[in-house]
């Protein structure tokens, strides 16, 4: 009785869920976890914003850009609302996921470059991860940040250097 | 500049995590979606006789005897209706023809203007109904 339940276009909406929880999942959770204090926090938002884009668009692939502005925007209000946050929680976050895959041949500079990123400001950090592996351009990200295209330019370049130049990297390298 | 380059190659070569299992099993199932633009016949008459009650009520006189534009003419200015919900209640079979009974519920908002007052009106109805819906098979 399963199988007549759904029609053409549910199945096709469906796979298209699948595909964006495949293809862009991971990268709306990265950027969701450095927007939030808590790993719990994250997974509401990431889970609560995907769900609210996807109603949105009426089931269909949304724009990255607008998934990420969303989990900006929705993260604001979820710090707002959960500031009196306790210790407790604080400290599972310290000690939470690792944000990337480690590589085996590069472990301890997967690790040490997790823990610079970590280290920038957020300023700096949302706009690294949101063109290295959010893929976004400048101006997209200028747009959702709230600042001018030479602001967001200089935001990467300057968290990039900071990154290369922060003192753990550069003991890993050659 | 070339380091800063290299530098960006060996990030992105960086593989992010993967969502943890517990938030891909709250995410395995499709949110649904409130399609706007589906709109079945008359879906608007219970939106514009809420509105048609406000815009006569406000064009009263405070002493309640009623003006000379009564009775009042309602102009639609605007009507919109959006799927708040659908969910499949029954499924039926006639001479190898499924159909699916769906239960929906839509939230029909409008704004009306009476012409015995300078004032529009905003209504919102939320509404339920049944239908039946043949089955495509792919």
């Amino acid at each position: 009785m399963d199988a007549p339940r759904e029609s053409r276009s549910s199945l096709h909406t469906s796979c298209d869920w699948e595909r964006l929880l495949e293809t862009q999942g991971d990268v709306f959770f990265l950027f969701a976890r450095q927007q939030t204090r808590t790993e719990a926090d994250a997974k509401d938002l990431t889970q609560l914003v995907l769900t609210e884009v996807w109603q949105k668009t009426g089931g269909t692939i949304p724009d990255k850009a607008l998934v990420f502005s969303m989990l900006r925007r929705r993260a604001i209000d979820v710090g707002r609302s959960k500031d009196r946050r306790s210790r407790r929680e604080l400290d599972f976050f310290e000690r939470g996921e690792s944000w990337f895959v480690p590589n085996f041949g590069e472990r301890d500079a997967v690790a040490h470059v997790e823990e610079a990123l970590k280290g920038l400001s957020k300023d700096l950090r949302e706009v690294v991860i949101l063109r290295i592996w959010g893929d976004l351009t400048f101006p997209e990200i200028a747009q959702m940040t709230g600042v001018s295209v030479p602001t967001a330019t200089s935001r990467f370049r300057y968290g990039i250097d900071h990154l290369r130049k922060s003192e753990i990297i550069a003991e890993l390298r050659p | 500049m070339k380091d800063d380059d290299h530098f960006i190659e060996m990030l992105k070569q960086m593989r992010i995590a993967p969502m943890p299992a517990d938030l891909k099993d709250r995410l395995a199932e499709e949110p649904r979606t409130g399609r706007r633009g589906l709109r079945s016949p008359f879906v608007w008459v219970p939106a514009l006789a809420a509105a048609a009650c406000v815009c006569f009520l406000i064009a009263r006189s405070p002493s309640g005897a009623p003006t000379v534009n009564d009775p009042a003419v309602v102009n639609l200015l605007q009507y919109d209706s959006t799927l708040l919900s659908s969910e499949t209640v029954e499924i039926t079979e006639d001479d190898g023809v499924f159909h699916e009974i769906v239960e929906r519920e839509w939230r029909d908002e409008l704004s009306a203007r009476s012409s015995g007052s300078p004032l529009a009106a905003d209504a919102v109805v939320v509404r339920r109904e049944r239908v039946r819906v043949p089955i495509h098979f792919l």
